[in-house]
């Protein structure tokens, strides 16, 4: 296990679920590997690309093998692929060994100047961290309900929306207070997934950034020598181009 | 003498101290029970080997350094100089319970260096006979 990275330039994406029914990452991150990405460029997946919990064994087979094989090409051509292992990931750690990724449950990233560390956060969660096995299991109730109607997922992403405001406004937002004790040893940048919330946000002691998720969107995160920006991949006339993140679609 | 009260809660507190470049952090076979995290600046990690300063190399924000006086309350292995104005969190062992509960992740970054530099042990081990003969192992 490498913790330690330096890159010049860094793609993170987070929470793509595939397999789930919900997701849109089988259709758009080959789109994003075959016409965005460039194998100068570092891709790191944080956390939680495959749903063991909530998908299907023929929606993972679907999903999964137009991806692996758009992984595997970029790997042959050069490009670097990191994984930071999630919550979703855990019973299957070994298998990701398997494909050409550096596996870690996080990674201290140099960049330029820039100290980042990029970490899925489910350790931070105070429900996940303190009952994993009921938290897994109210993702397991779910999934008939997924399987049966995809949509869903839009009214649990917008009741964990409002449970985010509740926390965030009756007190420390769990993964601020995390990023807080980093930037506190000398980060400059922390990078989190799993809430499936993207967000920039400016701390006292450096930048709080979370990925997003590529199940109701196609979040990612850009870091360079210049700094750490939230994107988004978009659709335009002239085709795919990756666009400054101008908050949360509807 | 046994510390006050006082003294002992404010050991199990965190602080941060700034270092001016040149200074000596921590010296080789001093005394120490502190770890130090760098929040900038950078430093730099020598020791003296037959008699002149070996550079063993140099540390910046989001590293560490002095956990092995720490973990064993043994003298410092190596010499610590602040190369620039550095900012450093200052750990001692209550602070550093305090600070795995909120960051667990400095937990795995530890263990990670120990475990490397036991490797590199192991490795000399394997070739270096007076090393072996050192550690009593020797045939």
């Amino acid at each position: 296990m490498k913790l330690e990275v330096e890159v010049d330039q860094l793609l993170i994406i987070s929470d793509l679920h595939l397999g789930n029914p919900a997701s849109q990452a089988a259709a758009n991150l080959p789109a994003l590997l075959d016409e965005v990405l460039t194998p100068d460029w570092t891709l790191c997946i944080n956390g939680d690309a495959v749903d063991l919990t909530q998908g299907t064994v023929t929606g993972i087979a679907r999903d999964l093998r137009p991806v692996v094989k758009r992984l595997r090409d970029f790997s042959r051509a050069g490009g670097r692929l990191l994984y930071a292992i999630g919550n979703h990931d855990l019973v299957f750690e070994h298998f990701l060994t398997e494909l050409p990724f550096e596996v870690a449950p996080f990674f201290n990233v140099r960049c330029g100047d820039h100290r980042i560390r990029v970490e899925h956060g489910h350790a931070y969660e105070p429900t996940y961290a303190r009952y994993p096995g009921l938290y897994e299991l109210g993702g397991r109730m779910a999934k008939p309900l997924l399987v049966a109607h995809a949509d869903v997922y839009r009214l649990w992403s917008t009741t964990q929306r409002a449970v985010d405001r509740w926390r965030r406004g009756s007190g420390e937002y769990p993964h601020h207070v995390a990023a807080d004790a980093l930037f506190e040893r000398g980060f400059d940048v922390a990078v989190f997934g799993h809430t499936h919330l993207p967000e920039v946000t400016e701390r006292e002691g450096g930048t709080f950034v979370n990925c997003g998720d590529w199940l109701r969107d196609t979040t990612l995160v850009r870091v360079t020598a210049a700094g750490v920006s939230l994107e988004r991949l978009v659709e335009t006339e002239d085709g795919l181009a990756v666009q400054r993140f101008a908050g949360r679609r509807a | 003498m046994i510390p006050r009260l006082t003294d002992r809660v404010a050991s199990a507190t965190e602080r941060t101290i700034e270092v001016l470049d040149g200074h000596e952090i921590v010296r080789e076979g001093e005394a120490g029970e502190e770890m130090y995290l760098v929040q900038s600046g950078a430093v730099t990690i020598s020791k003296r080997v037959d008699g002149r300063e070996v550079v063993l190399g140099e540390v910046g924000p989001g590293d560490f350094f002095g956990e092995m006086s720490l973990l064993e309350s043994l003298p410092r292995e190596a010499t610590a100089r602040a190369n620039g104005t550095t900012r450093l969190l200052v750990l001692g062992p209550g602070a550093l319970l305090v600070r795995l509960r909120r960051d667990p992740s400095l937990a795995v970054e530890m263990l990670h260096r120990l475990s490397g530099r036991l490797r590199r042990l192991n490795a000399r081990l394997g070739t270096d006979a007076d090393f072996t003969d050192d550690m009593g192992l020797g045939a």
